[in-house]
């Protein structure tokens, strides 16, 4: 035993019991002297996530999806207007028009890649390219066509859409092959659906829930929302859209123009890509959909953020963000349409931009995400 | 010689843990997703010969460690059964560093040492020199857990509180002062000096009978707050043996099934062999020893974590990473690697911060190339990290080929000292050379 019982130890366990005593009324009284005075001081990070939550949800997400469906919609309008008279060029015309639009209109959407979304797979559905065009040749002939399977990601969806409407001689070829044009009918409505069974699900019930889990775990919407923003942002914008186009992970080191994003109708690429950063931009600071009656500053991760940080990983942090959206914005602008024949002419200036984009991923994945103390932990975890 | 009832507590007590911690890892899914899904793992040095375990195979070091865990719980078999839950659960451990985590650490520990102690026989005394092993083993951890966080971070900064503790604003009642940094002030100060001081609160037999209840609160809620798993369980129920034998047999008749009467005739064990007492001496020399080690690196450890794991290091830091590794083909062309094809979430998250699996994976890499593609690449990789509340900094060489080097004991010269602050543009330029 390393205490032992002896006499004269009496008058030392006095000494350590009182020595403990005045730990514990320390302990206790610097408590009390911290929390009484300074409350309305600037070190308080008083922030209301419900709020920043309330503003997601019905601000953000969801009109962002009213206005995808609103155009999915429309496109199912004139691909039907044009299958009544497939030989009318106009028709056709509108149809790519509208393609366009929900193109633009899916890139904030795009960003929301959680909840009901991932449950539908919405993504993976609505823009995996690039896409597969001996499967998409073989389901115009099939009778039943079941889209909505593993199997179908590589064969619907816009990168489908604008195979069947933007390839080379398709006017001919749907108005030769009224199969063809049914199998346009089927993808439209298809894209349609999905975006709609997800507007649905967070109409209905999702966005009660999303708005009521405040907390910042895994699995909490602040946790949901910024997981999907920065993986999207890493993996569907950074990567898919320039990186791979321009050669970044090809063996050979040479550009993969085939991967571009809307390939077939060739002069869009730059335009998505910028979109995407505009959606980018417009979550970070929480403003709400352009279109909506009005356009607004509402409550976003750049004010979590300020209130949360101190000057260096707050307010600079937030400075350095939006300095480093803009640089990578004005970056884009100097690539050219079609992108499929830039970055084989000019793999460098392709690769500079990526590298703007990867400065940003870093701001978002590492600083902010520490900065807002959204513990990412996929098991137990004793802060190692 | 002495009564042999704390012991008694401690395994029925740890045994319930450790059957229960067993548990909850198989119903969680985790023998899925950190021992047979992922591609490559990440092994201790000097442990890479262990074989990964099949599907058979990891049930059967489970199906080991629930036994051992009931023998261990109910004394039956003791020996043995401490024996087998020991190596299945060391083993698991040692598979991937991601997994690591301080208290298997201690569990691994802990039930090395109850296959040395005599602690399935309520009649028998025990040496006394065993009974103090254990005791030095549980307040170690937290002794060393106080002495690592006297450091600028947590005491200045209260970090890496300050950016925790506003997340649970929504906490009940103190929920309203996690908003304010004197409160993460607060808790660090507290945590720092409850660390430090209960070694000897522990050890004295007045300061115990108050500390204890504090000592349950405090883990109580550290593991309400963090995700920490039952690492405070842990320790409330080691703590335990420090109570002497008498409030251990009072509180167990409390429990008609369980109680421990004073036995009738008490049996004295035989003098201990002096080499046992030698080796409780080594093993505490080594406990003592090891978790200093990092004293023989330069620079924050915090940052290169030379010396980091193994040392009671407990929410201590606040870390997060981005890294893209490049595989650098001989023809001079740069190749993106894609982590998530070939990491698990979690690992990715550790190969982000932590220098030496940097190196392991940048070894995965060049292995692969060289056995599957009969290509000889350099592996380099661009990694920024962020830790406490500070901006993000280049972690590593970029310009290293991280594939020639090899984890030692030696300083970590590949890990870009802290505060260095490489900032993005003059990382491109850097890039552009």
């Amino acid at each position: 035993m390393f205490i032992k019982q002896i006499p004269f130890l009496k008058a030392e366990r006095l000494t350590s019991r009182s020595a403990f005593n005045v730990l514990l009324t320390l302990v206790f009284s610097v408590t009390i002297a911290s929390c009484v005075p300074d409350v309305d001081d600037n070190n308080s990070t008083n922030f209301d996530r419900s709020e920043l939550l309330n503003n997601y949800s019905d601000n953000i997400v969801i009109p962002a999806y009213e206005e995808y469906v609103a155009s999915t919609n429309n496109l199912l309008t004139v691909i039907n207007d044009f299958a009544l008279s497939p030989a009318d060029n106009s028709k056709l015309l509108t149809c790519i028009e509208q393609l366009k639009i929900v193109s633009l209109k899916w890139q904030l959407a795009s960003l929301f890649d959680f909840g009901p979304a991932s449950d539908y797979a919405l993504l993976e559905f609505t823009n995996s390219y690039p896409t597969s065009t001996g499967d998409i040749e073989l389901s115009i002939g099939a009778e039943n066509w079941i889209a909505g399977q593993a199997s179908n990601i590589d064969n619907v969806g816009l990168p489908a859409l604008d195979y069947l409407l933007n390839e080379e001689g398709a006017m001919d070829k749907l108005n030769a092959n009224p199969a063809r044009v049914s199998h346009l009918v089927r993808q439209a409505e298809f894209l349609n659906e999905q975006g709609e069974l997800v507007l649905e699900t967070w109409q209905s019930s999702y966005q009660s829930n999303f708005v009521s889990m405040t907390g910042t775990e895994m699995g909490s919407s602040i946790g949901a929302i910024l997981n999907a923003f920065n993986r999207v942002f890493e993996a569907n914008i950074r990567k898919q859209k320039l990186g791979l186009p321009s050669g970044v992970s090809t063996f050979s080191g040479n550009p993969l123009p085939g991967h571009v994003e809307a390939k077939y109708a060739n002069y869009w690429s730059i335009d998505l890509l910028y979109e995407a950063l505009l959606s980018i931009e417009k979550v970070y600071m929480g403003n709400s959909s352009s279109s909506n009656p009005i356009d607004m500053e509402g409550v976003g991760f750049d004010d979590y953020l300020i209130s949360l940080g101190d000057e260096a990983f707050g307010q600079g942090l937030n400075n350095d963000i939006i300095a480093q959206i803009q640089s990578s914005k004005e970056a884009v602008l100097s690539l050219d349409d079609p992108l499929s024949e830039f970055v084989l002419t000019n793999q460098e200036t392709c690769l500079s931009v990526y590298s703007e984009l990867q400065a940003l991923v870093v701001l978002f994945k590492v600083d902010m995400m520490s900065s807002l103390g959204v513990l990412i932990t996929y098991q137990d975890n004793d802060g190692d | 010689m002495i009564d042999s009832a704390p012991l008694i507590t401690l395994r029925r007590l740890f045994g319930a843990l450790v059957i229960f911690s067993t548990l909850r890892f198989i119903f969680n899914g985790w023998i899925d997703c950190q021992i047979l899904d992922p591609l490559v793992t990440f092994p201790f040095e000097g442990f890479e010969w262990l074989p990964r375990p099949s599907r058979f195979g990891a049930y059967t070091l489970f199906a080991g460690m629930l036994i051992g865990g009931v023998s261990i719980m109910t004394g039956k078999v003791y020996k043995v059964g401490c024996l087998v839950f020991f190596l299945c659960f060391t083993y698991v451990e040692l598979l991937d560093k991601s997994n690591y985590l301080n208290h298997y650490y201690f569990v691994s520990l802990m039930s090395f040492l109850l296959c040395f102690l005599p602690a399935n026989k309520p009649r028998l005394k025990v040496h006394a020199y065993l009974l103090s092993t254990c005791k030095l083993l549980i307040v170690m951890v937290y002794f060393f857990a106080g002495l690592a966080k006297l450091n600028g971070d947590w005491l200045f900064h209260a970090q890496p509180l300050t950016l925790w503790l506003p997340q649970h604003s929504d906490f009940p009642l103190l929920g309203s002062l996690f908003q304010y940094r004197e409160t993460a002030y607060v808790f660090s100060w507290f945590g720092a000096i409850f660390d430090l001081a209960t070694p000897f609160a522990l050890f004295s037999n007045h300061a115990r009978k108050y500390f204890y209840p504090l000592l349950v609160c405090f883990h109580i809620l550290t593991w309400l707050l963090f995700p920490i798993g039952i690492f405070p369980w842990v320790m409330i129920a080691c703590t335990t043996v420090f109570f002497t034998a008498k409030s251990h047999r009072r509180f167990w008749n409390y429990f008609k099934k369980f109680n421990l009467d004073l036995p009738d005739s008490v049996i004295n064990p035989a003098e201990p062999k002096s080499y046992k007492k030698v080796f409780a001496i080594v093993f505490l020399t080594i406990q003592f020893v090891f978790p200093v080690r990092h004293l023989m690196y330069s620079g924050n450890y915090l940052w290169h974590e030379a010396g980091y794991r193994f040392g009671w290091r407990v929410m201590l830091i606040e870390k997060s990473g981005w890294a893209n590794f490049f595989v650098i083909h001989s023809k001079g062309n740069k190749q993106e690697v894609n982590l998530s094809s070939w990491l698990t979430k979690n690992q990715e998250k550790m190969v982000s911060t932590q220098p030496d699996m940097i190196v392991q994976f940048a070894h995965h890499l060049s292995d692969y190339w060289r056995d599957s593609l009969h290509q000889d690449i350099a592996v380099n990789a661009e990694v920024w990290v962020s830790l406490n509340g500070r901006r993000s900094q280049l972690f590593v060489d970029p310009n290293i080929d991280l594939s020639s080097i090899n984890n030692t004991w030696a300083q970590r010269s590949y890990v870009i000292p802290m505060d260095s602050v490489i900032s993005h543009s003059q990382f491109q330029s850097l890039d552009d050379d």
